[in-house]
């Protein structure tokens, strides 16, 4: 709980230091860093781990951010992060930054989960419908699980859009085995 | 009769033809952290206080902390199916439980499920557990009485529909039992019962539902269970479950009495709740607002006025006090929020007082008001005697050299504090409390030695219940009228005759 809000307030502080043309560009090192991190959760603890010297860490820290358009700034946050020992909210700083920024943008990110791969068409129809719904323009990241049978569920941050035939198929059993008290 | 597996399919396949199929959208919120029957939820921006949140695994809570950042829920069920990272999901209700009379003769839980394995409780009304409690101009002055059955209470602690009354003392003075009794007495009385046990054993509840059972109470009662092995945000939900449990009945116009056994346990599993979600602790590490905690719930019983259709609930608190201490914390709020209190002392009971209730420190601040006339008639000077018995009884211990009339107030006080004693699961009707009682005033069982008053006492009930059936039923319509009291006189000499 407590490092969501840390990390809240370091990316703050990094985008409102921004203007428009930079913060594209700081969008795209975000998802660089993102990706490379998501799996990399052992070496972001190595990091920030007193078993190592501080100086061999930053080092590592510094190569990192080596390949990134803003080496400065993220050389900079990284170091502080390693002085204060808070290198582990690297990945909430990120994803909050990811969400600033789109917000900024008039975007939203959308976790679609459908049960088999669908053709284009009825993608695009699903997205124009969300689209709907949320008021933002949408990036979808799509995920299968067969699980849910068929239709599909939307997650955002804060909303939860299911529209699947499982969760219709429970409701219509929860009615019946009411009626059946 | 068989059906093939093409028939089900095809007939399954017509229904899902005519399915509607809808798309639900929910506000949610991540578990950031969970344990202890407490779960933080990050995110749900709108969500109210009170409100129910839906947990995967059909797991249920309630939002209680509403936080700058976050959202504290407590959570009714197993804590261990939520994990960090789950989806909440907001349902925009407020917490509800079934109520109506299919609950009655129920033993069910804070939820309103059923406890008793006598299947699903099919009620079609729900009602939120935490609702206001009425204003002023809905309610009106409790008048009609609510006999407890207990000589001791009704005669010198009256207790009038839709009054708030604590029962306080020690651990083992018998505070569950006159609870019990009194659910007993509104046998014919159209009285609905609700007993509540926070925080119990369930040996000690089982016993209770048997002797309900027993004696043909279940079919009036509803009993909610949260006991000591449930998780305190259970135990603390409890009492206002039965509480919306008894308002049903109430707002139909009906009479219900409920009893919360008891509230120390609740205030305990409040404070537990409260520091888990790091509430700042006050005295005795209790919260704040944990006089709001008893003062919400019992404002709930009331007396409604007669265009609500005259309805009450009336409400008996228990308290257990360590050492008789009246001025802890817990004790002290709830003495002030109630309308009168029975004390009940460890010291009484040992001494083979029982119901061991302290007349001295027992008031009750309305009941008067609703007392039945005839026995009205009588406590007065049961009251004064019994004062200047407890006076004198502490003064006799030293000196032998007693005057006559001193000693004739020790001999009534003894036997006065005699009749009031009275056995578990017997309660009496009015007439024979009225009866006894002035028997008693009038100097009949002077004579007679201690150890020989109950069995006056029985001979003169058998007497009623056998010979003076109607003149019992007359005797209460009204105040004692000279003739009667004449005509009680007769029939005390007749029983005494028999001694
Ligand atoms: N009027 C009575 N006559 C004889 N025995 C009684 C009477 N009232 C209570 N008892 C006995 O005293 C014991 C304690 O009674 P009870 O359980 O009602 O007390 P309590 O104050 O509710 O106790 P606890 O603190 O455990 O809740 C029981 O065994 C009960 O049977
Ligand atoms: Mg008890």
């Amino acid at each position: 709980m407590k490092n969501i809000l840390v990390a809240q307030r370091y990316s703050q502080a990094i985008i409102s230091g921004l203007d428009t043309k930079e913060i594209n560009f700081v969008l795209a090192d975000v998802e660089i860093m993102s990706n490379s991190l998501k799996t990399e959760q052992e070496l972001v603890n190595a990091v920030n781990s007193y078993l190592f010297p501080l100086k061999k860490r930053l080092k590592i820290a510094m190569e990192m951010t080596q390949n990134l358009k803003y080496t400065r700034l993220w050389e900079n946050l990284f170091s502080i992060l390693l002085k204060k020992h808070r290198f582990n909210i690297i990945t909430d700083i990120l994803l909050d930054l990811e969400n600033e920024i789109f917000e900024k943008k008039n975007l939203i990110k959308v976790g679609l989960t459908i049960a088999h791969e669908l053709p284009k068409n009825v993608l695009d129809s699903i997205s124009t419908q969300l689209t709907d719904i949320l008021e933002k323009d949408i990036i979808l990241e799509i995920k299968i699980d067969p699980e849910i049978l068929g239709g599909f569920v939307a997650t955002t941050d804060s909303l939860l859009i299911d529209g699947s035939i499982k969760n219709n198929l429970v409701k219509l059993i929860k009615v019946k085995l009411k009626k059946m008290k | 009769m068989k059906i093939q597996p093409d028939e089900i399919s095809s007939i399954l396949r017509n229904k899902i033809k005519g399915l509607k199929f809808d798309i639900d959208i929910s506000e949610t919120g991540k578990v950031v952290q969970v344990g202890d029957g407490i779960a933080r939820i990050y995110g749900m921006d709108n969500v109210m206080a009170g409100e129910m949140i839906d947990f995967p695994g059909d797991v249920m809570g309630m939002a209680l902390n509403l936080e700058e950042d976050n959202v504290g829920c407590i959570i009714f069920g197993e804590t261990r199916k939520i994990k960090e990272g789950d989806i909440a999901k907001r349902t925009k209700k407020i917490l509800q439980v079934p109520v109506g009379e299919e609950m009655l003769g129920r033993v069910v839980n804070a939820l309103g499920e059923p406890l008793d394995g006598k299947g699903q409780i099919k009620a079609e009304t729900y009602h939120p557990v935490e609702r206001k409690a009425l204003g002023v101009v809905q309610r009106q002055p409790v008048k009609e009485p609510l006999q407890t059955g207990l000589k001791a209470i009704d005669s010198m602690i009256p207790i009038g529909r839709g009054q708030r009354e604590l029962i306080i003392g020690d651990r083992q003075t018998g505070k569950t039992a006159i609870a019990i009794d009194t659910i007993l007495n509104q046998k014919d009385a159209d009285v609905v019962c609700i007993y509540v046990a926070i925080g119990q054993k369930k040996s000690s509840v089982a016993k209770i539902v048997n002797i309900l059972n027993a004696k043909g109470a279940m079919k009036y009662t509803i009993v909610v269970v949260a006991s000591a092995a449930e998780s305190a945000s259970l135990q603390y939900l409890s009492p206002y479950s039965g509480c919306t449990m008894g308002e049903f009945f109430r707002d139909k116009g009906k009479h219900a009495l409920i009893i919360y056994d008891d509230l120390s346990k609740h205030a305990v599993s409040y404070r537990e709740l409260s520091l888990l979600l790091r509430r700042p602790p006050g005295r005795e590490a209790y919260p704040g607002d944990v006089f709001y905690l008893h003062s919400r719930l019992l404002e709930r019983a009331s007396k409604l006025n007669d265009e609500l259709g005259s309805g009450s609930l009336t409400a008996l608190p228990i308290i257990e006090t360590q050492a008789d201490d009246l001025t802890a914390y817990i004790p002290t709020n709830v003495i002030s929020i109630t309308d009168g209190q029975i004390f009940l002392n460890s010291r009484l009971f040992y001494s083979g007082i029982r119901p061991a209730i302290n007349a001295g420190l027992s008031v009750s601040r309305v009941g008067g008001n609703a007392q039945i006339k005839s026995m009205k008639s009588v406590t007065g000077q049961l009251r004064v005697a019994l004062a200047q018995y407890a006076e004198l009884e502490a003064f006799a211990k030293f000196g032998s050299d007693l005057d006559k009339a001193t000693q004739a107030q020790l001999t009534r006080g003894r036997r006065l504090v005699e009749i009031l004693k009275q056995a578990q699961y017997s309660p009496l009707s009015v007439a024979k409390q009225t009866f006894i009682i002035f028997m008693a005033n009038e100097g009949y069982l002077d004579e007679i030695e201690v150890e020989n008053v109950k069995k006056v006492e029985e001979e003169l009930y058998s007497t009623l219940d056998s010979e003076y059936k109607e003149f019992m039923e007359s005797m209460v319509k009204d105040k004692l009228s000279e003739e009667t009291k004449e005509a009680m006189r007769k029939i005390c000499k007749k029983v005494l005759s028999k001694f």
